[in-house]
């Protein structure tokens, strides 16, 4: 199953919040339909310098286009950022296990920490969530929010600085939505690692079954250059691209 | 046209093969196309036990390369024999193991317990692993002990990988040739560094790894051309290929074989790529016979 493509870039717009930017582009009709979760590794073509491909989630994919949502970080991001339309792209993907679809009398709790939005807005919108936990620094950075309130009305803000919705991180509201209810158990989660970190230490005995999307630095998207790894409870190394980016978070080591 | 080459007595049908360590044990990248294209299947470095390898960070992006630190990770013979080789073999191409140890009874241990693959590749110069095994590929006596106690007891044709991290990279050819190598392949990456300068931590977690891709091409060419000048046996080149046009330009050096890598990463399908580059230049400069470019450097 072939899983490279070139496509063309139709949009690329910056958003609101300066560093951020949606970039649209078409797709090949021999691609496989991604899962909500899933990566792509984009790479302007035959460039040597950045030469590897960037790791993006499949922000969203509908009508023959996919949508990627990036935040500039370096050299790699920025040059995406200046691409316009016309433009080409490759695209390999879509890569990786994501979030496991369920029920819908079974939706999880969908816990998303700023950027994370990347990673579960297609499964948002195109299945809901039975709650929606949305954090982020400042009001500004939660990022398609007016979209996620149309598909989730079960809706909890948290920011840093308190610009919207409850001042402070966005775990001390899921802990009392958590422990006011006693039937779902199911969380998919995706944030920064800190918070994965932090959602371990307090969900430890909770018996809640928990999901998380994992980042790491990545050559080949595909499992061959071992890369990738994140250490897992049974002290061993797995390769975040490919039995990842999506694990479950009492899988993983942070010792 | 004859794209076939040999390595002592075993023929692969085109000169593009694996560097090992960039493709896995092949499944990965035959999810895109069938490996029965390519020359030879070069799996990654195989040691007796399994290992873990190190910690990530584990790569790091620079100009035109890639720093890495994987350590060595892999499922260990036993593992490969029973799970990855029948898999391997339904392939028509030639299944090269690359090994390795931390002492001398270790390469000769895996030697044996690898008869099952149709070449043997040496990694005597990987330089991820901090211990003592290092001094293998930067020392002509080292080396030269090593690489006899392996011949003795393979018959399968022996390809030694060559440490690009020394000085005189023909010292050691000679020395790993003396000893029995039936080829040689070069190069490996080269050891190298890079630092966040804001939180002046190392960008990997080993603090040093290993550089490869089109940044170290240049120095790659200039040690297959003095190990061809050095010795008479086929030498397998390697280092930054990404087309067709980088593997004929080691071919011109005195290259008998390619391995394609870190290319890999940027596109499962590159070392098909690089067959079919090859195959246009020869059509182009109406060579009929690869093993009439090899080594035509004219100088
Ligand atoms: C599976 C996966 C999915 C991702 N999805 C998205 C997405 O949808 N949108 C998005 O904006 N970003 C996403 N990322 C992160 C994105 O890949 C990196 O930000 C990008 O590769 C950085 O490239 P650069 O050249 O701009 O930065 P570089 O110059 O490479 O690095 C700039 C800084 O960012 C850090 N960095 C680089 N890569 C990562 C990483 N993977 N994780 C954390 N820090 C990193 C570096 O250490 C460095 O300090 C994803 C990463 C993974 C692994
Ligand atoms: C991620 C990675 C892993 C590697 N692992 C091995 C290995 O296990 N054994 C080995 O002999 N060489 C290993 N190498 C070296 C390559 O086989 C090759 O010699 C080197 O990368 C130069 O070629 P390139 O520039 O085309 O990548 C590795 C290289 C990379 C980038
Ligand atoms: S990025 Fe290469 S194994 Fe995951």
């Amino acid at each position: 199953m072939n899983r490279s493509f070139i496509s063309v870039v139709i949009t690329n717009q910056p958003l609101a919040v300066s560093g951020y930017f949606t970039l649209t582009v078409s797709v090949d009709s021999n691609m496989p339909i991604p899962m909500p979760g899933q990566f792509c590794m984009i790479k302007i073509p035959y460039s040597l310098d950045p030469i590897l491909g960037r790791p993006l989630c499949v922000f969203d994919f509908e009508q023959g286009l996919m949508t990627f949502l990036v935040r500039i970080m370096g050299r790699g991001t920025a040059l995406l950022s200046k691409l316009t339309a016309g433009d080409k792209v490759s695209i390999l993907g879509p890569l990786g296990n994501g979030f496991p679809i369920v029920k819908n009398s079974q939706l999880p709790i969908i816990v998303v920490g700023g950027m994370g939005i990347a990673s579960l807005y297609m499964f948002i919108k195109k299945y809901g969530a039975s709650a929606l936990f949305y954090g982020a620094k400042t009001a500004s950075e939660l990022i398609f929010l007016d979209d996620i309130k149309k598909n989730c009305d079960n809706l909890f803000i948290s920011t840093d600085d308190g610009s919207a919705g409850v001042k402070g991180g966005i775990l001390d509201s899921l802990e009392r939505y958590i422990a006011a209810i006693n039937s779902n158990r199911l969380i998919y989660c995706c944030g920064p690692h800190g918070m994965y970190k932090a959602m371990a230490e307090r969900f430890d005995r909770t018996g809640l079954d928990i999901t998380v999307s994992l980042e790491e630095r990545m050559a080949c998207g595909i499992g061959g250059c071992l890369g990738c790894v994140t250490k897992t409870n049974s002290n061993t190394y797995s390769r975040v691209c490919k039995e990842g980016p999506v694990f479950k978070l009492n899988s993983i080591s942070f010792g | 046209m004859n794209l076939k080459i040999k390595i002592k007595n075993l023929t692969l049908k085109n000169p593009v093969m694996t560097a090992s360590g960039t493709f896995g044990y092949g499944e990965e990248n035959a999810e895109f196309f069938d490996l029965s294209l390519l020359g030879a299947v070069v799996v990654k470095g195989l040691s007796i036990k399994p290992s873990m390898g190190n910690p990530p960070p584990r790569i790091w992006e620079t100009p035109c390369g890639m720093l890495n630190s994987i350590g060595l990770q892999n499922i260990g013979i036993e593992a490969f024999n029973r799970d990855k080789l029948p898999w391997l073999r339904q392939f028509d191409t030639r299944i090269i193991a690359n090994f390795y140890g931390n002492e001398i009874s270790e390469f000769v241990e895996a030697a044996r317990a690898l008869e099952g693959v149709d070449a043997l590749e040496m990694n005597v110069s990987c330089p991820n692993k901090q211990a003592g095994w290092i001094a293998f590929g930067t020392d002509p006596l080292m080396l030269s002990k090593v690489v006899g106690a392996v011949r003795k007891v393979t018959e399968l044709p022996l390809i030694v990988k060559l440490s690009p991290n020394v000085t005189d990279i023909t010292v050691l050819a000679k020395s790993a040739v003396d000893a029995g190598a039936d080829a040689l392949s070069l190069i490996n990456t080269l050891t190298a560094m890079a630092i966040d300068i804001e939180t002046r931590r190392p960008r990997l977690s080993n603090i040093i790894g290993g550089l490869s891709g089109p940044a170290i091409k240049p120095i790659a060419i200039r040690m297959v051309y003095q190990v061809h000048k050095a010795v008479n046996v086929p030498l397998i080149g390697m280092g930054g290929i990404m087309n067709g046009n980088d593997a004929v330009e080691f071919l011109l050096a005195g290259a008998g074989g390619v391995a394609v890598g870190t290319a890999n990463f940027i596109d499962p399908v590159a070392s098909v790529k690089v067959l079919d580059g090859i195959i246009d230049y020869m059509r182009r400069k109406n060579i009929s016979d690869i093993n009439d470019i090899i080594g035509g450097v004219m100088v």
